[in-house]
Formats: C-alpha cells, structure tokens, sequence
C-alpha cells in the first residue's frame, strides 16, 4: 500500500505531467503525419529523456507511445490517409463516415475507443504481468504461423459478398510482402534485378498508395478539367454526437477488441497493425449489420481503435517481466530503462519495485491525459472538414509523398507508393476489396517465417501443428471461421 | 458467344499472369535451393492460387450477367497525369532541390483539381513547401532533398 502512494505521489508531481502531456502531443502529431512513425517520434526523443529524471523520461516517451498509436487515426478518418499502418484499419470505415458527414462522430469514437482499449491493457499490465508473459512464452514458430492462418481466415469474412476477389487480394498481400529477402537465409526473390527491391515493399508506401494516392487519382478523374469556382466547403457540417444507441452497439465491439489487442500485444513481434485488423474482422464477423463494414460502420471504427491502442501497454508484458521487447517501440524504450539503471526483467519488480509501481500509476494517468488533450484537440481536428478537396488534396499528396520518402530516404519507395495508388484505384474500379490485400501483406512474413521454421524443428514433417494445442486450437478456429461464414451466407441467399 | 463483361475479361488476365509469374519464379531466387520449403515456395503457391482462383471469377462471370460499369466518364487522362506528375517530381527532386520541385508540383496539383484563382495557387506553392521544410528539417532534423541552390 505504502509503494501505491509513493507511486501515485511520484508521478503527481508537476514536472512529470508536463513532460506526459507534451508527450502525448508530439505523439498525437507525429501520429498523425504519414511516414512518421512511432518509434522515430520515440527515438527522437530518447537522447532528451536522459536528461530527465527515469520516471519524467519514461512517462514522456509513454505519452509518445500513447498519442502517436492514436494519432494516425485523425488524419485516417479526415482526409483518408492513415498516418500509421495501424491506422489503415480505420481509415476504410472512418473516412466513409467522414464523406457522411460524420467526421466528429467518427473522430470522438476513434478516441473513446483508444482510450477503452488502453485503459484494459493498462489494468492487464498491472494485474496479469506474469501469467500473461508466461503464457506468451509458449508461442513459438507453429503458433505464429496457425496465429497467422486464423487471421488470415478472416479475410473470408472481410470480403464477404465478393468472397473470391477478396481472397484474391488476400493472396496478393502475401503475395507481395514476399518480394526482397528472404526472411530465413538471406537469399533476393522476386526482385527482377532491381537492387532498390531487395529490401522488399515498404507497408507505408503501400498503404498510402492504395488509400490516399487512389483516392486522389479517383478525384481528379472526376474533377480535372472543371475548374471550381466557389470555394464549397468539402463535406457537410460534421455530426459529432454517439447516441445512447450508437454507445450500446460500440461497447461490448470494444470490449471484445481490448482482450484480444492486450493478447496480442503481449505476443512480441506482433504489434498494433495486427491487432487492428484482426479485431476490425471479428467485429465484421460477430456485427449484426456485416454490411455496413467498410461503408461507414462505427462499429468498424471502434474495435479497430480499439485494437490498436490496447497493444500499447500489453507490449511492456514481456518487457517488465522477462526483459523481452515486445515491439520496436518498446526496444528503444528498453535503451531508456538500461541509461537510468532499471534492468528489465524478473529482478526489476524486486529491486526497483517502487519505479514499477509508479510505471504503472504513469500508464493509467497518461490514459487519462490523453483522454483530456485527445477531447481538447477535436474541435480543432475536426476543421480539416471545411477544407475544399480543390485546396486539400494538393497538400495531401504534397504530404505523402514527402512522408514516404522520409520514412526510408528513398526516392524509389515514392515509385512504388504511385505503383500502389494505381493497383488500389485499380481494385477500387473493378470492385475488389482493400483490407484483405493489407492484412495479407501484413501477416506474410509471420505466417512464411512460422511455417518454415516449424517445418525445420520438427525435420520435415507436419506434426508440429498437431502435438501443440495452441497452434491446432487456432488451425481449428480458422477452419471453423470459414465454415461458419459459408454457412452463413448459405442461409442467407437462401 | 456471349460478350464478355470486365470481370472476365480481368479474370483473364489475371489467371494468365499469374501463370507467368509461378513459372519464372524460381529463376527469380539468387543463390541454390537449400531447403525444401525453400524461398520460392510461397510465392509459386501464392501465384497458382491467384490463378486457380482467378480462373474461378473468370467461370462465375461467365454465368452472371456482365455488373454494370461505374459511371466515371471513363476518363482516363487525369489519372495518367497525375501519374506522369508525381513521376516527373521525383526525377526532378534530386535536380532542382525539394523547395522549388514541390512549389512546382504543387502549382500542377492545384490546376488538375481544378484550382484557377492564381493568388491562392502562388500562396499554396510558397506556403506547403515552406512549411513542410521547416517542420521536417528545423523541428524533426530530418533533411530533404537539396538542390543547387539549397
């Protein structure tokens, strides 16, 4: 009890909650711009926490952790640009909403939503450290990879409607992440010669390409030409209220989406993309209007936010109590604990048990910060609406071209982000789904890496994936996912 | 015959190109085979499931009457330029430095969208640059493209 007060003594202090709150800020901005990530918002800002006390310094690159994982969802929902490949998750539901003239709704449910997912995790970090790291110990290769499959099985429920082209895009996403080197011996595929290739397509490039780039390709087919002489507001007035119905069907969507996020992110290599896009196709799966996914739905919105910041915490699971960094972000926080003398691990929690109980007061605050500064800045956000397309998407391709080249120093990878904006106007064209093409991309190397390493344990052979229960509980999972929805759609063109 | 819709017709295309793509693929792998789910055979059984897969639309869109085609106008050009635009940007990056390529860029953005009013076009070709430079080269440290007189 008396290292609760201390904590909560510690991380009340004036210093330590300005230093929280800019923070989350710099992180809400760098979120939100694309081709700046978090983990470059964090690195950044590493060599100025050292000069910090460890509690002021740690709190500070949390709030950056916080507000950027939030962050990319603004600039999803307002001008359909995810400013991080989490986002990418959001993007599809929140910008429909958005042309609705939901911008406000859509951005107050991204944040409500983020908040719920951060809250849960941060509560599943403090109660269930060592059970949950302990668990996530027992996923080795035959899980990531039946993990992967499971996911992967969702796409059938993505693109339901239009299964074959959806698991066509799908298959392309793997497709494509398996471009560069191979992930186990090094050796270039699919490279056609082109040495700029061999590091394979960067997911930034990819996800603007196919949303933002698409977009603005899809606009100027309709505007090019026309000259537009009034300067029209772009969308209507936004409608920002969530009714007590709208609350009633988020919750339990976010409910649902914060255990899965903590879980996943307590998995170390897996991270916030994942989490979004898994828990977006459980809500898809388990909503009563399915077919209100990827036109607007704000149940789409919320498991997706949700999903993404329920990560945040659970990814310091396996760093706190083995000394396992769960993600980028939390290996370059690692190099923060290491410079204030606070070793990660098992020892941490005897040694030190006073800064890890202030840890924890810090990530429930800066929850709660970011609650205050996230409510604070919509209003602001929400200007973006009255913005006239004619005006706007000359500085949102202006961004994200600038964002791509930052986030490699690449003039190649702006080629590859205009290839992608020509393959999503493409799909957009002849009706074939986004979200499964990303998802796809995503868990490739996962489910490749996992397959293959598995295949090498157990000398050639498949048994692997029966002998661990994990791994087969989530092949039969898939299968059942699958057969689920064709039952479904089964009945109802029945 | 009955007249093939756009679904076939990509359908089509799709299958024979993923037929290529599954049979140049192992030539695409440097070095030798060292396992037996070595690094080409994900990709070959990815491009034979997008073929079987695409033969299967190109059958199912055979029996479906053709989906009616989007109402676009079926301009084509203001997509090609906004390709040949940002193509040339880039070429013009490393030549001329990134204040004066994207003020240039912007100007050409501004007229594809539709834009006219001159004054609001200059102010935006100043201002995105400007602002972009300051945030990504003062505040983030991070250097964009120079030119000769940068």
């Amino acid at each position: 009890m008396d290292l609760i007060v201390q904590g909560i003594a510690a991380v009340f202090q004036f210093d330590n909650l300005a230093v929280m709150a800019i923070g989350l800020v710099i992180g809400i901005v760098i979120g939100a711009i694309p081709g700046l990530n978090v983990p470059l918002a964090v690195a950044i800002a590493l060599p100025i926490t050292f000069h910090l006390p460890p509690l002021a310094g740690i709190s500070m690159l949390i709030g950056i952790y916080k507000g950027g994982t939030y962050g990319g969802s603004i600039s999803a929902v307002l001008i359909n640009v995810p400013g991080t490949p989490a986002a990418g998750a959001v993007v599809m539901d929140g910008y429909a909403l958005t042309k609705q003239g939901k911008a406000g709704k859509a951005l107050k449910l991204s944040l409500y939503a983020s908040i719920v997912g951060e809250f849960v995790s941060d509560l599943s970090l403090i109660l269930f450290a060592v059970p949950v790291a302990l668990l996530a110990l027992k996923i080795g290769p035959a899980e990531n990879f039946a993990l992967g499959v499971l996911a992967l099985s969702l796409i059938g429920v993505l693109s339901e409607g239009n299964m074959v082209k959806g698991l066509i895009a799908g298959a392309l996403g793997v497709l494509l992440s398996t471009v560069g080197l191979d992930p186990l011996n090094g050796q270039t595929r699919l490279t056609f010669g082109i040495l700029d290739l061999s590091a394979g397509f960067q997911f930034i490039a990819l996800i603007i390409g196919v949303f933002a780039i698409a977009e603005a390709m899809a606009l100027a087919q309709s505007t090019a030409g026309r000259a537009v002489k009034a300067l029209r507001t772009r969308l209507p007035p936004s409608d920002g209220r969530i009714t007590a119905a709208e609350w009633r069907r988020c919750l339990p969507v976010m409910l649902r989406a914060a255990p899965v996020g903590v879980a996943i992110g307590a998995i170390p290599g897996l991270g916030a993309a994942i989490s979004a896009f898994v828990n977006y196709g459980m809500a898809r799966n388990f909503s009563k209007r399915p077919e209100e996914f990827g036109s607007g739905s704000i149940e789409g919105v919320a498991a997706a936010e949700c999903g993404n910041n329920a990560v945040c915490s659970s990814t310091f699971i396996p760093l706190l109590t083995l000394g396992i960094p769960g993600d980028t972000i939390t290996a370059i926080m690692l190099g923060a604990f290491m410079v204030h003398g606070l070793v990660p691990g098992p020892a941490l929690f005897t040694e030190n048990a006073d800064f890890v109980t202030a840890f924890f007061v810090a990530m429930l605050v800066c929850t709660f910060l970011h609650l205050v500064i996230g409510r604070l800045g919509l209003p602001l956000f929400v200007q973006a609406i009255k913005v006239p397309n004619q005006l706007l998407f000359p500085i949102v391709v202006v961004l994200c071209i600038t964002g791509v080249y930052v986030s490699s120093n690449s003039y190649f990878d702006i080629y590859v982000m205009l290839g992608f904006g020509l393959l999503g106007f493409g799909m957009k064209k002849f009706g074939f789904p986004i979200a499964p093409l990303l998802i796809g991309f995503i868990l490739g190397p996962i489910i490749e890496v996992g397959l293959r390493q598995s295949i090498i344990i157990s000398r050639g052979s498949l048994d692997i994936f029966f002998e661990r229960p994990i791994a087969l509980a989530c092949l039969l999972l898939a299968v059942g996912v699958v057969v689920w929805v064709w039952f479904r759609s089964r009945a109802r063109a029945a | 015959m009955a007249k093939l819709g756009r679904d076939s017709w990509l359908a089509a295309a799709l299958t024979a190109a993923s037929l290529l793509l599954a049979l140049i693929t192992p030539g695409q792998v440097t070095g030798e085979p060292t396992q037996i789910v070595g690094p080409a055979t994900l990709p070959v059984a990815l491009a034979l499931s997008i073929a079987g897969l695409s033969l299967l639309l190109f059958l199912s869109s055979l029996r479906s009457p053709p989906a009616p085609e989007e109402k676009d106008d079926g301009r084509l050009w203001p997509v090609l330029a906004l390709t040949v635009l940002i193509a040339l940007y880039v070429v013009a990056l490393p030549l001329i430095g990134y204040s004066i390529a994207t003020g240039v860029l912007v100007v050409g953005l501004c007229l594809l969208f539709g834009e006219r009013r001159w004054w609001i076009i200059a102010a935006l070709a100043i201002a995105v640059p400007l602002a972009l430079m300051v945030f990504f080269e003062r505040f983030m440290v991070i250097l964009l493209p120079g030119g000769p007189w940068t």
